[in-house]
């Protein structure tokens, strides 16, 4: 966080990194169901990426979420306005999200009965949660892209 | 863009001599919120528009407004 950083400045960069995080668990959830699928050798391979994956996320999101508990007891805090832009893209991404997962088992239900059988259930957890979190993320981060919206000089 | 409403942002801040990030600042929400509200991608909570407006003094009416439908 820059000396100069406003809250509202924060709460947008939180909400960026978190998207980032949330898609570094993706990788890790992708990580983890594709073990089921290869052969012991790329399985040791995945379950390393699983581990990277899951420290990038936590490296991603713990900075700015140690300093969110600390901005939170502050007055600023709590005249900082939560309707901004990001706030509510984040908020699309999320009904998204929850739209997509609930598809998404609606179709594993039968997969899993009739045609994957030799699959077990924790794979379709681990890919269910894959897609759904990298649907979160690329959602957020395609909505929240910088278009032709750049600052311009007020005197201009 | 947003197809109805229309915002007069921009001229208020040129106006006072405003960058985004001022204006952002003053109101307390990102400069992201300003700009996108400005090109229309992001409509407003009543509670922004309000504070935007109270802050260049005049009505809301005077900066943000309905887009007249295509005759």
């Amino acid at each position: 966080m820059s000396q100069h950083e406003s809250i509202p400045q924060f709460q947008d960069r939180f909400l960026q990194r978190t998207a980032v995080g949330v898609l570094c668990l993706a990788g890790g959830y992708a990580a983890s169901a594709g073990q089921f699928l290869v052969g012991e050798g790329p399985a040791q391979v995945l379950d390393v990426l699983d581990l990277a994956f899951a420290l990038a996320a936590v490296a991603m999101v713990l900075p700015p979420f140690v300093k969110l508990l600390r901005l939170r007891r502050s007055d600023e805090w709590a005249c900082a306005n939560t309707e901004g832009f990001v706030g509510e893209v984040f908020r699309t991404a999320c009904v998204r999200t929850f739209t997509l997962m609930f598809v998404l088992l609606v179709l594993a239900e039968p997969l899993s009965d009739r045609f994957l059988l030799q699959l077990p259930t924790n794979f379709f957890v681990n890919v269910i949660l894959a897609v759904t979190l990298a649907m979160f993320s690329l959602s957020f981060l395609l909505l929240n892209r910088d278009d032709d919206e750049d600052e311009e000089d007020p005197a201009g | 863009m947003n197809r109805e409403l229309d915002n007069r942002i921009r001229v208020f801040r040129a106006e006072h001599r405003l960058s985004q990030t001022d204006l952002a600042e003053l109101i307390g929400v990102s400069r992201k919120t300003i700009s996108t509200i400005e090109v229309g991608r992001f409509v407003p909570s009543t509670v922004i528009a309000l504070k935007i407006a109270r802050h260049f003094g005049v009505p809301v009416e005077d900066i943000f407004s309905l887009k007249e439908p295509d005759a």
